[in-house]
């Protein structure tokens, strides 16, 4: 045994008021029939990929995009089951615990039990291992009890190991026949997502009954796409660290005398730390995307927060607040190419005290010139996934250090007049991904563990759930499932350390980068001049379940124009009222209106698709 | 801007003047839950919807060496406590408009700005015109002549906020004649009828001098305290609490609580954390009440059992032994920030190191080590590498080791990591150790005030006035009965003096105000002695939630509060 994954826990009051709390459905899954439209057959992401997709996903390329409809709605096509027989469906947690993640487990088991009372829910006990060791737990609303709107993956626990091997895809399939499953959940992000989609094509392949669903759950905010607008987790652990950071600000503020240098837990990406930065307003981000598009070395980005910290001595402040992203050290082009040699010679077995001595002349000059403890940290072995192990590499501490030096070095010379520079160090990561999760979170992800259930339903196999329109209220969400395979692109070469030599020329879901042309980007640099030098610092404060706040979202969710399956289907809309006045036998002025509004349509849309504009 | 002041040296006192106005916060950028606090009423205990007037008790002596605290305080030893008390009519309130000064001293802790508050709106509605007065950046502020008035219009924003920034702190202290002149000058030219000093224990020592220098000078100015410190080491039975305490503990235990579901989620990992909270314990045993750790170190107690450094490790190897027994591979294990002090033999090291290191004769070949004690050197040599160059760093300016830098958590781990090995070897042992480490401490200092900090601060604010404008000087504001629902509070003021005993320092009696240790006798350490062999083996991890601020549990007061007020078991 290597937990007390399932057992009752015991609650704090405040864990108990939540277990309490039971999310809205939206219109669309009310009810017991299960009503499906089934939309236009998706594209690749990526026209240059197709040959590569359409042999890597004979089966499950090109299938279409799934809208579940509300009671009233009237659509001719779509499909109206009634009959739902009981199923035997399996779910597991894959990679990192995010806030939210059981509430897709309870969504799933609720949507299961109120369609068929006879169904059945088993989840996984430790993760994919415990998929391949056949390792369940059947769940019911007992068990369930304790672990309703609560944190953690601690119901059914986690590995971090992926589904990829040809072993490990063959244990999954034997477990899937074994148990006799009819759908297999997979909660999880980019990696696990992928996973997903290409255990369902081996299993449609293999002839496999099993239908397979992913669900997107990630804390780093990064499987996001048009057809994804949030992750679940996201939400929850941006706010808790944006509590983190506001106290820090204010704690700067009052003593006037620090600079607090904040590494966020992201991954690769700098979603978390660019959302925290939008809800707390620090002095400075540094996101990953703009060093990397800007090809800053790392003594450009110390000399970037030393001319800050002096711009603000000059106006008598002597504190600050500067975000750093954890994905950021490998966004620094040397760094990344001086742990990319690390991680080859690791690979060839060399030891970690001889390969200093092996490394390429340019990455010996700066691997030597960096302090001892980050030198350590760079030589740590990487991740599972051959990724750099990003939350041991303490960067807001070699920024610090290379600020102070230089900060200590101006004030010699006189062109410093300010306070001693005083840096104190954070990092901010596990204690935000153990939390309660969000409102927006339980309902988020107990809906989506109710589209699961419809997913299956309509017997669609190699799906994410997908919910849009998601900065409205929750009787305002649209709920649907997108082929995975629609998200996916093929990397031929890769840049980025965070990718392993396999997945290259795999078709993966690819962690979205921050879109330096997006809104909520655009926000913070509308914003940035303001935050470094007025101070208008903001509080989200605590978490709030009750109240004022109790229902705030995502600044970045909420300035994104979004309801891409909405606009989907809006164009579906035009498309058909088009095919009914231009029947044949309308009006010569009908058809030439027609003809000639068609003609420029069509010319706009080929100059814009072309661009590769979106 | 605050601006040029802070640059000029030399002579402040000659020419006092009020500083432009500093901006206020910005409130067009407060989210949500900030905007609604800053409207949220609160409550006041009953004795202000009533006239009231002041009782004395009984005179009152102090906590040691009574003969020397009077040889200190000639003119304040002996002050009884006051008591506010309904009565027909208001005694205390007259037409006299009064001049008062705020300062905030040493470290934030949530709850300021309401103390503040408090002093202002209980001049607003007792002594309507008169001015209130904050000294920025501490004490300082005051032999600087540094002052903003605070308007209504100023201290808004500031309403149920964290921080202390509407007037910020300071760690000077006021302590040399020349010193002691200069604040003369400032309330003097100010013409302040009352200060009210907001810090630790070490401040309200030092306002307790100034009550004493004021008095002795036939001044007008009284001076008033107000218990501030989310350490939790100022409290006696007439201040139950340090306001700040219940805060942070509660921003403490969400993390702590946070780190408790991960661990067990992750399965793997032991995660080390570490509590701020200077020498004592109190916030380490209060999150601990609040979240049922697996390990728990008490210094206080670490030093009444004399416990080595290697005794503590091997306590955490034990239980970390017998987990795996269990199952668990996992596990969380919270160190008190002060726990190096309290271990003597590291003192003992600590002292050599502070000789050696004052002679100046640390040479790279560790020739210098020949001075250090045959057994002190084994220690010295025990220790991690880091921590070793750690314990060279340079000392505050107090010459003090610096206690926040050693990460304690971080030398237990590899000295739990070298024991484990050490079974490994022995094959007793076969699981995979794996400790992550955690520093829980300016996160907590300036969260947004629970409702009860919140409510605590801003009586202690209404009672500093009622003090100040009845003429008391040389008190703590003291607010008590906190078990009982707000209105049934007491408020009064408690002799500075009486929390008073003296410390012999270069050859001389110097006043403290004891810190307030973890008793091991007391409810709240009884309380958790009697269950932390349930927690060590058995999961009992409880995750109380990020702080509340409407709803059920959101006036939840603290378990140290509650058990040592008597009314929860």
């Amino acid at each position: 045994m290597d937990s007390d994954f399932g057992i009752p826990r015991e609650l704090s009051p405040l864990q108990q008021l939540r277990s309490q709390y039971k999310p809205e459905l939206p219109p669309c899954l009310q009810g017991t029939t299960v009503r499906v439209e089934l939309g236009d057959g998706t594209t690749v992401a990526e026209a240059a990929d197709s040959h590569t997709m359409a042999r890597a996903f004979p089966h499950t390329l090109g299938q279409p995009l799934a809208h579940f409809l509300r009671e009233t709605a009237q659509v001719p096509d779509a499909h109206i089951i009634t009959e739902l027989p009981s199923v035997r469906v399996g779910i597991v947690f894959c990679g990192r615990q995010a806030p939210g993640g059981h509430n897709v487990i309870w969504g799933l088991f609720e949507a299961l039990k109120v369609h068929n009372a006879k169904s059945t829910l088993l989840g996984f006990l430790g993760g994919s291992e415990g998929l391949f060791a056949q390792k369940t737990l059947e769940i019911t609303d007992d068990i369930l009890q304790t672990y309703k709107n609560q944190g953690g993956y601690d119901l059914l626990g986690r590995t971090k190991d992926q589904i990829k091997t040809t072993e490990q895809v063959n244990a999954a399939l034997k477990a899937c026949t074994d148990l006799k499953l009819d759908g297999l959940v997979i909660i999880g992000g980019v990696i696990s997502n992928t996973d997903a989609a290409h255990l369902a094509e081996f299993f449609a392949a293999a002839k496999c009954s099993t239908k397979v669903v992913g669900v997107p759950v990630t804390t780093n905010g990064d499987l996001k796409n048009q057809f994804v607008e949030a992750n679940v987790g996201f939400d929850t652990i941006c706010k808790v660290n944006s509590q983190l950071i506001s106290n820090a600000c204010t704690d700067a503020l009052s003593a006037e005398k620090y600079y607090y240098f904040i590494r966020l837990m992201g991954r690769k990406h700098s979603h978390v730390a660019l959302e925290c930065t939008l809800q707390s307003h620090p002095n400075m981000v540094i996101l990953g995307e703009e060093v990397a598009a800007s090809k800053l070395t790392i003594f450009d980005i110390a000399k970037q927060i030393c001319d800050a910290v002096q711009a603000r001595a000059v106006e008598d402040k002597n504190h600050g607040v500067i975000l750093i992203p954890e994905g950021l050290i490998v966004s620094i082009p040397e760094v990344y190419a001086l742990l990319k040699e690390i991680h080859g010679l690791l690979r060839q077995g060399v030891s970690a005290d001889k390969i200093s001595t092996q490394l390429s002349p340019w990455s010996s000059a700066l691997f030597e010139f960096l302090p001892p403890f980050i030198k350590k940290q760079l030589l740590l072995h990487p991740e599972s996934d051959d990724s750099a192990q990003l939350s041991q590499i303490e960067t807001e501490k070699l920024l610090a250090y290379l600020v102070e030096t230089e900060m200590n070095k101006r004030l010699k010379e006189g062109t410093y007049k300010g306070k001693k520079f005083n840096a104190i160090c954070h990092f901010f990561g596990y204690q935000a991904r153990g939390s309660l999760p969000s409102k927006f979170d339980c309902d988020y992800a107990y809906v989506l563990g109710h589209i699961c259930y419809h997913i299956l339903a309509a017997g669609l196999n190699g799906y994410m759930a997908t919910v849009t329109n998601l900065k409205s209220p929750v009787n305002k969400w649209k709920c649907g499932a997108t082929p995975i395979t629609a998200m996916m692109t093929v990397k031929h070469w890769s840049q980025d350390a965070s990718y392993t030599l396999t997945s290259i020329g795999r078709p993966a879901i690819h962690p979205a980068m921050v879109d330096l042309k997006g809104k909520a980007y655009d926000l913070l640099r509308q914003n940035a001049q303001k935050f470094l030098m007025e101070d208008l610092y903001r509080n989200p404060g605590p978490l709030q379940y009750d109240g004022p706040g109790a229902d705030a979202k995502a600044v970045s969710l909420c300035v994104e124009d979004q309801d891409y399956m909405g606009r989907i289907k809006k164009l579906q809309e035009y498309l058909d009222q088009v095919r009914t006045i231009v029947k044949p036998g309308c009006s010569q002025d009908v058809l030439k209106a027609a003809l000639s509004v068609m003609a420029s349509v069509t010319d706009v849309l080929t100059t814009i698709s072309s661009n590769g504009g979106q | 801007m605050a601006s040029q002041l802070d640059l000029i040296g030399g002579d402040y006192i000659a020419g006092i003047s009020i500083n432009p106005p500093t901006n206020s916060r910005v409130t067009s950028v407060y989210s949500e839950v900030q905007a609604s606090r800053i409207d949220h009423t609160l409550p006041l205990p009953s004795v202000f919807k009533t006239p009231f007037k002041i009782i004395d008790g009984p005179p009152s002596s102090s906590a040691g060496h009574p003969e020397e605290i009077e040889k200190l305080f000639p003119n304040l030893f002996g002050q009884p406590s006051a008591l506010l008390v309904p009565n027909q009519s208001n005694e205390v309130s007259s037409d006299q408009k009064l001049k008062i000064g705020v300062v905030l001293s040493g470290g934030q802790a949530p709850g300021g700005h309401n103390v503040i508050c408090g002093i202002f709106d209980y001049l607003q509605e007792y002594a309507r015109g008169s001015s209130l007065f904050g000294f920025r950046g501490g004490p300082a502020g005051i032999m600087k002549g540094k002052y903003i008035e605070l308007t209504s219009e100023f201290v808004y924003p500031y309403r149920n906020q964290g921080g202390f920034d509407m007037i910020c702190s300071g760690r000077d202290k006021i302590e040399t004649p020349e010193q002691f002149k200069q604040a003369e000058e400032t309330v003097t030219k100010m013409d302040l009828d009352g200060l009210v000093v907001i810090g630790g224990d070490d401040s309200n020592t030092n306002a307790c001098l100034l009550a004493e220098h004021f008095r002795a000078k036939n001044m007008k100015t009284l001076v008033i305290g107000c218990p501030k410190t989310i350490d939790g080491d100022l409290k006696s039975k007439e201040v139950p609490t340090s306001f700040g305490f219940d805060t942070a503990c509660k921003i403490y235990s969400e993390m702590i609580g946070n780190v408790m579901i991960d661990a067990r989620s992750t399965g793997k990992y032991y995660h080390f954390v570490r509590l701020m909270g200077r020498a004592a314990s109190h916030i380490t045993l209060e999150c601990a009440l609040q979240t049922h750790p697996n390990i728990t170190i008490i210094g206080e107690e670490v030093f009444e059992k004399k416990l080595t450094l290697k005794n503590v490790t091997d306590n955490i190897v034990d239980v970390i032994y017998k987990r795996a027994e269990n199952g668990y591979n996992y596990g969380v294990i919270l160190v008190p920030e002060g726990l190096i002090d309290f271990i003597p033999e590291v003192q003992q090291l600590i002292s050599e190191l502070n000789e050696v290191l004052a002679e100046g004769n640390v040479d790279e070949e560790g020739q210098w080590k020949k001075n250090l004690k045959k057994e002190t050197l084994e220690i010295f040599e025990f220790l991690p590498q880091t921590i070793q160059e750690q314990l060279m760093l340079e000392r505050d300016p107090h010459g003090n080791v610096q206690v926040a830098k050693i990460e304690t958590e971080k030398m237990l781990i590899q000295m739990v990591e070298t024991e484990l090995e050490k079974k490994k070897t022995e094959g007793t042992y076969e699981r995979e150790f794996m400790g992550k480490s955690h520093f829980f401490g300016y996160e907590g200092r300036c969260g947004l005030p629970t409702n009860f900090d919140a409510t605590y601060c801003y009586a202690l604010g209404y009672g500093a006035g009622s003090l100040l404008q009845s003429g008391k000087t040389g008190l703590i504001s003291s607010v008590g009965n906190l078990a009982a629902p707000v209105e049934e509070w007491t408020v009064g003021g408690t002799a500075l003096t009486s929390l008073m005993d003296v410390e012999r320092r270069h050859g001389k009696f110097k006043p403290v105000i004891k810190k307030a240790m973890v008793e091991l006798e007391g409810a709240p350490f009884k309380k958790f002695a009697s269950q932390r062999e349930e927690w060590a083996l058995k999961n009992r991890y409880i995750s109380p939630g990020p702080i509340q601020f409407k709803g059920p549990g959101s006036d939840a007061r603290n378990h140290t509060l509650m058990l040592e007020l008597g009314a929860q078991a």
